[in-house]
């Protein structure tokens, strides 16, 4: 079953997310608005990593790599180089495709639960790098960023203003991402990605080189996870070996089971309820990850699609035209 | 490097590979028999410490306390088996890891909030304290003991499996389960059984190495990476396997922190990645 939204209803929540912070502070508080800044950027790495877990099926437990690769890719470039975010952002596509495809050539040698964990290998590597060489990446205190820039070199550039200003470049790198993934997966070869994950025998059978389409699935992933570790390195002014340690690549299947693999809005509204229920559970107890993780069993033993499952359950939901 | 040195750095490892050894033979048992990935298998070894400090430290006794850990653990194990994963035999595995996943946030948080965030110590007793000379070297006696209770042990597991009845079914059990249920066995029992009996394992573990270890609240998912890495390397199913990698893993830790100073951590995943690319299924693979 594939659940797929209708345009008309993502139009809607477009509108929404466009006018909403305008409409009154009142309505989306400065608070809110970076709880929502997070949420995009989350939501960027989601996507890239639903085309890999959820469409394709390989499950990565290191795809903190890359976020984190993103982040210190945009320190190193902001600090030493140009503040500006394109560059930044070239330099952070071109580090992680080099390390992506070799990432990628060896892991997708292995399947299941052994993709699983040789991604966790790869990752947890790097992240100890970060952690231990700290005469280069500072170790655990991370490395402060300056303020980044956006704008067309010696005709016109600025600093890009918060909130607003992070909320909006945040929005336009997710609907492009939103609009590129779902091109890819109405694609043949999104379904070919389909296919792989339902019966990859079968498909290879068929004359596809199932190694590539995998490496090319890993790909888009670990692009959209960059350029998610660079906006949120960038709007975090800091980058820590946190960012790249495995607990976040947890968090990040956590959310695609939670709203549902395989739907690309799914994970995205899974990020949207993980990071704002426990913004409201944090203040009720440090130890609120308790609830989550409750919700998370219960979700899985019920309603393992996810709560995008549960809602195209409901008929006012129900796309009749897929 | 000089030999008595050698000397210590394996027995560390050796020790530290036959702990590993008593949560990953759990793992790879349960993951033989239900094919289930047991994320929670190290929140039950951290249970098992923290239940064993808490026993300690209300009467004193280092002993009542390894024996009382694994069967509150086993109590703990029984209702997480009974509740949550029988309702999902014969989903894929993933679903298992993500539902372990979840109850091990689950744990771990629970154990913040009981116990705090605060480090603990379980006191050894007053005659394994101190060190011993074994080769020429002196070592630690309590590291000594926990070498040999977990080797014990583990010959305790492979008796159990290899001797009995229970073994009998068991082994049966992780080569075909249709079959086994033809035979009148009820598997869900089984099931059941193996788990708690795995469960109290870990538990154990914890116990035992918290005198030399501390108890803390991340304890459970250092551990549960470390084991599930032991059983990828090993071959995921293979008892065997287990053992091999578990003695690998504790080998490579310990020699990695003498020669890769400062880098020690990394030594475990080079080596799992090394052995995956050339060994994608693990080293010891049983034919089907």
């Amino acid at each position: 079953m594939t659940v797929i939204i209708k345009k008309y209803y993502l139009l809607l929540i477009l509108a929404a997310l466009v006018l909403l912070p305008l409409a009154s502070p009142a309505l989306f508080s400065d608070y809110y608005l970076d709880l929502f800044t997070k949420i995009l950027i989350f939501g960027i790495m989601l996507l890239g990593y639903d085309i890999l877990a959820g469409y394709t099926g390989l499950v990565s437990l290191g795809h903190a790599l890359f976020f984190g690769l993103g982040g210190y890719c945009a320190a190193f470039t902001i600090n030493h180089f140009s503040s500006n975010l394109a560059p930044v952002l070239a330099v952070a596509l071109i580090v992680s495709t080099a390390i992506g495809l070799f990432v990628g050539f060896f892991s997708t040698q292995t399947k299941d639960i052994f993709f699983v964990f040789l991604t966790l290998a790869f990752a947890q590597f790097f992240y100890l790098a970060a952690f231990n060489m700290t005469g280069i990446t500072g170790g655990d205190n991370g490395i402060t960023i300056a303020k980044a820039t956006i704008g067309i070199p010696s005709l016109w550039t600025t600093k890009i203003p918060r909130p607003y200003g992070f909320y909006y470049l945040a929005l336009v790198f997710f609907v492009l991402s939103f609009a590129i993934c779902r091109r890819v997966i109405n694609s043949p070869f999104g379904k070919v990605l389909v296919a792989i994950r339902e019966n990859e025998e079968r498909v290879s059978y068929l004359g596809y080189s199932i190694r590539k389409v995998k490496i090319k699935s890993y790909m888009i992933s670990v692009w959209l996870a960059t350029v998610a570790g660079v906006l949120f390195a960038a709007y975090q002014d800091f980058v820590s070996p946190g960012m790249l340690h495995w607990a976040l690549s947890g968090d990040l299947i956590l959310m695609s089971v939670l709203g549902g693999m395989g739907t690309l809005v799914g994970p995205v509204l899974g990020g949207a309820i993980i990071i704002l229920l426990g913004d409201e559970l944090s203040s009720l107890t440090e130890n609120w990850m308790i609830f989550i993780g409750g919700f998370f069993v219960l979700m899985i033993i019920f309603a393992p699609k996810g709560v995008l499952g549960v809602l195209s359950n409901i008929r006012w939901f129900r796309n009749h035209d897929a | 490097m000089d030999f008595s040195a050698l000397i210590t750095t394996i027995l560390h490892g050796l020790t530290l590979g036959m702990v590993l050894m008593l949560v990953a033979g759990g793992l790879t048992i349960i993951f033989g028999m239900m094919e289930v990935l047991n994320f929670a298998h190290g929140s039950l070894y951290m249970l098992g410490a923290y239940f064993g400090y808490t026993v300690a430290h209300l009467t004193g006794s280092f002993w009542l306390a390894i024996l009382i850990a694994p069967l509150a653990v086993g109590a703990v194990g029984f209702l997480i088996e009974f509740f949550s994963l029988r309702p999902l035999y014969g989903r894929p595995p993933l679903h298992h890891l993500l539902l372990t996943f979840g109850i091990s946030l689950i744990v771990q948080n629970a154990i913040k909030f009981i116990w705090g965030n605060d480090i603990y110590s379980i006191e050894m007793p007053a005659f394994l304290s101190g060190s011993s000379s074994l080769l020429g070297v002196q070592y630690p006696t309590y590291r000594l003991f926990v070498l040999l209770f977990s080797v014990a042990l583990s010959i305790l597991i492979w008796l159990l499996i290899t001797k009995t009845k229970w073994g009998v079914v068991v082994r049966a059990g992780t080569e075909d389960i249709e079959t086994l249920e033809a035979h009148g066995i009820d598997t869900r029992k089984v099931f059941t059984a193996v788990f708690v009996v795995c469960a109290a394992f870990a538990a154990v573990g914890g116990a035992v190495v918290a005198p030399m270890r501390t108890v803390y609240p991340q304890m459970g998912v250092d551990i549960i990476i470390e084991a599930f890495i032991v059983v990828i390397i090993g071959g995921l199913g293979s008892i065997k396997g287990a053992v091999v990698g578990a003695l690998i893993l504790g080998l490579a830790t310990q020699l990695g922190a003498v020669f890769l100073t400062g880098f020690a951590d990394a030594a475990i995943y080079i080596v799992m990645a090394g052995i995956l690319l050339f060994r994608p299924s693990g080293l010891v693979t049983e034919t089907e």
